[in-house]
């Protein structure tokens, strides 16, 4: 099928080095649902061989709000069970328009090796001189191979090449919400990083119907800057009034209207403005909770940002080392990269004074901002849709409109309890 | 490409030309020698989409030896008319014009209407005279352009020829087929004086809200409506046609019809070439590969293409500016037909033809992306853009001269 | 009248770029449309919106927005930092015309950070 999915599935033998395509039809969404669905029914297939599969939802990468949602799905060493974590920023999209619907990795590579996938092509890479370099690092050294800034690199640290139980793969500079230590089964594969990029174009069934009716949630979505409202309620204290005397500007995903992810800047002034200031001016700050767990334990913004950014170049689950720093803050930049080092992994992800939902799919990277059935289907419904789970919460966008949606995309009648089905 | 929508007189055309009936199928030369640019390749598209196959590519060194005997027609386009002029020389003027009288069909555009024209006299245009025009864009001293001043204008002499619009105008066609305005781009062509009038097949009619005014648009327009923009002379058995648009542009069908309705007038009537149907098995284990590889090194060099686009720099290369978007151009243009090779791969020869482009493609990649640290770094690019920009168009004629013979040997598959 | 950009309202959601891009080939991608994101400056979080006339660039830079011929951008040769973008190939805005409504970046825009005028 050529409607909004743009390619065939592409399956990576890592011991092997070689890549061969088999089809993603409407056969394939229609038996089992498209996004994370599809991507469920590839992991039960191919599960003997202990994959990863990479996709993206229905609606990523259109004209649908906050439909920047890509995924990673495989068994996390923290539960050995299947576990999934999001491809946020661009990356999500940028998975969709790689040429590809879905990626499964299977089996572990004999040496260090980084995927590029780029308009249908696929190809296997030596990583040697990129192992043992951390996420910013690596990231620089991708773009400048592949001679584009705007790829999209999904990559470990060494915490990942470790195989850490910390470990968490970073989109591009700026973590993730990889709270199932999936980064650390990409270091057990000796996978240190995955690089999309794609000049395609998405095709829907119907596109004028699926633009206007896009246009018209767009025009009702609420449009936000800052973390607090992802972290409402939550006992998470006023982020953004903390983070606010660093803050240099409010970024968003792809397509969407909340610019929750925050840049805070500390080897600058935050006032400049030019491109010829510093090189590494500070960090892209994506998530609330760690945010959140830094600024209860009473970290101030500064440090609390230069930890995150620590975290990240270590490829180091930004929520679990934020909690388990919360209670020590540290005041000097050598305290602060000595402390991420010793990070023991004892903590779990979570918010401060919330209890973690159950065991399952499905991460503390999506607040719990409501009762545990509706936060369940909320992430259901984002990961099949390719819409960020925490918009759908935190914003109260209907999800009928998106619905909508998936009919003028690819004629594909869902609701929710079709998509709940899909999990069960 | 896409976005040309069907005209109905370009797709009636059409299939005149696919059917074999009463107009001849044309042998065509595309001009991609020293001094063509990128608009050549508008050509090739137009003649794809007309359903004529038999094209090939060639320099300058084979307009002079072996010549144009064995081709019907013979199209050159934009680019730099100095350096196709010095390049072809005499020897070439005299090819070209000995193929016209014998009974060739020349098709100039833009730069390759500059060429021919009888008033452009000045060396090395000299030896180039098949069509009695003058050009009006020329003054001793043009006034300062509004915007665009790397396209404005180049010398000439003593003096300069300027370009007082730039992008879209309206023609409107003066022979017997009368039809509406015909909307064309025109991209620095000439503004054509001194014609005879029976000679002239369409005027400049109007200006448009899609065009960049160097000139203030209502002088601008004075200057342009009413002149002519496309001639056509015969010379003995042949037919010499130049036009200052490109009637090629693939953007605007409109044009391309007019551009295939004079083709067509001159094949009319005229022996049709029998095409011996020529297909050999020839692939074996590497022709995949090959095929992936050609693919990767398109697909890396697109990537790094678009981002150089944004990229503050422009490359002189003679009398033509480049700019960075042009690199994309030629890649998109094997991008979009590598699919139909992988189709016919049983038909291609992986060692004489797809190694070439395979490792070509990849010598792209890595000019490309030298080019991009360079530029990066604040050093000089002009080596690295030349020789790149080089290698793409000898690539893309390469992969084009492929491409047709395949559609050729093919072109009944479907029926 | 032309749109405008006001730099620092912009998020770098990149919904301009899909209307655009949408109003010129009917499909979603980030390749074809008038007006474009620059965020090719990704850890210094530069970032900005330029918009494509026949005649220049609306570069909506974050430490001031200007108009720049193109003829300008040429001349500035290499370097010039961020700010000088010759994308030329794209099409020109022509303000949604083409398609009889009002301009979709403007109106898609969740930030208002595109205005006209």
């Amino acid at each position: 099928m050529d409607a909004i999915y743009c390619g065939d599935t592409l399956i990576v033998d890592l011991p092997s080095g070689k890549t061969e395509e088999v089809g993603f039809g409407q056969e394939m969404l229609e038996e089992n649902g498209p996004g994370l669905a599809a991507g469920l029914a590839l992991y039960r297939e191919h599960e003997d061989d202990d994959p990863l599969v990479i996709g993206s939802g229905l609606l990523t990468g259109t004209t649908a709000p906050s439909s920047s949602l890509g995924f990673v799905l495989g068994k996390s060493p923290l539960t050995g069970e299947p576990a999934v974590s999001p491809l946020s920023l661009f990356s999500g999209a940028e998975m969709k328009l790689s040429g590809f619907s879905m990626m499964v990795i299977k089996g572990d590579s004999p040496g260090p090796v980084y995927l590029w996938l780029h308009d249908g092509v696929a190809d296997v890479l030596d990583a040697a001189g990129l192992w043992g370099r951390d996420t910013w690092v690596t990231t620089d050294a991708v773009r400048a191979e592949m001679g584009e800034h705007l790829v999209q690199v999904v990559s470990i640290g060494p915490a990942g090449e470790s195989a850490s139980k910390l470990a968490s793969y970073s989109i591009n500079y700026w973590g993730s919400g990889d709270t199932a230590a999936l980064g650390a089964r990409m270091g057990e594969k000796k996978l240190k990083a995955i690089a999309l990029r794609g000049l395609g174009m998405l095709d829907a069934e119907e596109p004028p119907g699926f633009y206007d009716k896009g246009k018209e949630l767009l025009a009702k979505a609420p449009a936000w800057n800052g973390l607090n409202k992802v972290g409402n309620g939550l006992g998470a204290g006023d982020i953004d009034a903390w983070l606010k005397p660093i803050v240099h500007r409010y970024r968003s995903c792809f397509a969407c209207p909340a610019a929750c992810n925050t840049f805070v800047k500390y080897n600058e002034s935050p006032s400049v403005m030019e491109s010829t200031g510093v090189e590494e001016p500070g960090m892209l700050v994506t998530g609330a909770a760690s945010a959140a767990w830094l600024l209860s334990g009473g970290w101030k913004a500064e440090q609390a940002c230069r930890a995150m950014e620590a975290m990240a170049r270590a490829g180091i689950d930004l929520i679990r080392g934020a909690r388990e720093l919360a209670g020590s803050p540290l005041d000097d930049s050598g305290g602060i990269d000595n402390a991420v080092g010793g990070l023991s992994g004892e903590e779990e992800a979570g918010w401060p004074g919330v209890e973690r939902f159950s065991e399952g799919l499905f991460g503390p990277w999506v607040p719990p901002l409501v009762a545990e059935d509706e936060w369940l289907l909320a992430n259901q419904i984002g990961y099949v849709l390719g819409i960020c789970p925490i918009y759908l919460l935190a914003s109260g966008i209907e999800t009928g409109g998106l619905f909508g949606l998936c009919s003028t995309a690819a004629g594909i009648e869902l609701d929710s309890s079709t998509v709940a089905g899909m999990f069960s | 490409m896409g976005r040309a929508a069907g005209d109905p007189v370009f797709d009636r055309y059409r299939e005149v030309f696919l059917s074999g009936g009463p107009i001849s199928y044309p042998r065509i030369a595309v001009y991609t020698g020293s001094g063509a640019s990128h608009s050549w390749i508008w050509f090739a598209d137009l003649f794809e989409r007309l359903g004529l196959f038999d094209v090939r590519f060639i320099e300058e060194s084979s307009v002079r030896h072996p010549g144009l005997s064995g081709f019907d027609a013979l199209v050159i386009g934009g680019g730099d008319t100095y350096e196709i002029a010095s390049s072809l020389g005499e020897e070439g003027a005299r090819a070209i014009e000995g193929f016209v009288r014998d009974g060739g069909f020349y098709f100039g555009s833009c730069a390759g209407a500059y060429l021919v024209l009888s008033g452009v006299d000045l060396e090395p245009f000299t030896p180039f005279d098949l069509i009695d025009g003058g050009m009006l864009n020329t003054m001793a001293a043009p006034p300062e352009p509004r915007c665009l001043e790397h396209k404005y204008r180049s010398s000439y002499g003593d003096g300069w020829v300027f370009h007082p619009v730039y992008g879209e105008v309206t023609l409107a066609p003066q022979y017997r087929k009368a039809r509406q305005g015909v909307n064309v781009p025109l991209f620095g062509g000439p503004v054509i004086g001194e014609a005879l009038p029976d000679e002239v097949l369409a005027v400049y009619s109007g200006l448009t809200d899609r065009a960049a005014y160097l000139w203030p648009r209502r002088e601008a327009e004075r200057f342009l409506v009413g002149r002519a923009a496309v001639l056509r002379s015969g010379l003995d058995e042949g037919t010499a046609v130049v036009s200052g648009p490109h009637l090629e542009h693939p953007l605007y069908p409109a044009a391309n019809a007019l551009a295939a309705e004079i083709l067509a007038e001159h094949c009319a009537g005229r022996p049709g070439r029998v095409i011996e149907p020529s297909r050999s098995s020839m692939s074996n284990g590497e022709t995949a590969p090959l095929l992936q590889e050609i693919k990767r090194q398109v697909s890396n060099g697109r990537i790094v293409g678009f981002g150089l686009e944004k990229m503050p720099v422009a490359w002189q290369m003679g009398r033509k500016v480049w700019e960075p978007e042009k690199i994309r151009m030629f890649l998109e243009c094997a991008w979009g037909r590598l699919p139909f090779l992988w189709e016919r791969a049983e038909l291609i020869d992986p060692s004489g033809e797809l190694e070439p482009l395979a490792s070509g493609y990849a010598n792209v990649t890595r000019i490309s992306k030298s080019l991009k640290m360079r530029i990066e770094s604040g050093q000089d690019s002009q080596a690295e853009a030349s020789e790149l920009l080089l290698s793409l168009k000898e690539l893309t004629a390469r992969f084009l001269s492929l491409y047709f013979r395949l559609r050729l040997e093919t072109r009944f598959d479907d029926d | 009248m032309r749109v405008k950009v006001k730099p620092l309202e912009c998020t770098g959601c990149a919904l301009c770029e899909l209307a655009c891009g949408f109003h010129w080939d009917e499909a979603f991608s980030l390749i074809s449309s008038s007006v474009l994101l620059y965020r090719a400056e990704e850890k210094k979080d530069y970032m900005g919106v330029i918009v494509k006339t026949e005649e220049d660039l609306f570069l909506g830079r974050p430490e001031g927005a200007v108009e720049m011929k193109l003829g300008e951008i040429q001349k500035q040769g290499a370097g010039g930092g961020a700010s000088a973008k010759p994308i030329l190939i794209r099409q020109a805005c022509d303000l949604c015309e083409s398609a009889g409504v009002e301009p979709q970046c403007v109106v898609i825009c969740p930030h208002g950070a595109l205005y006209l005028e």
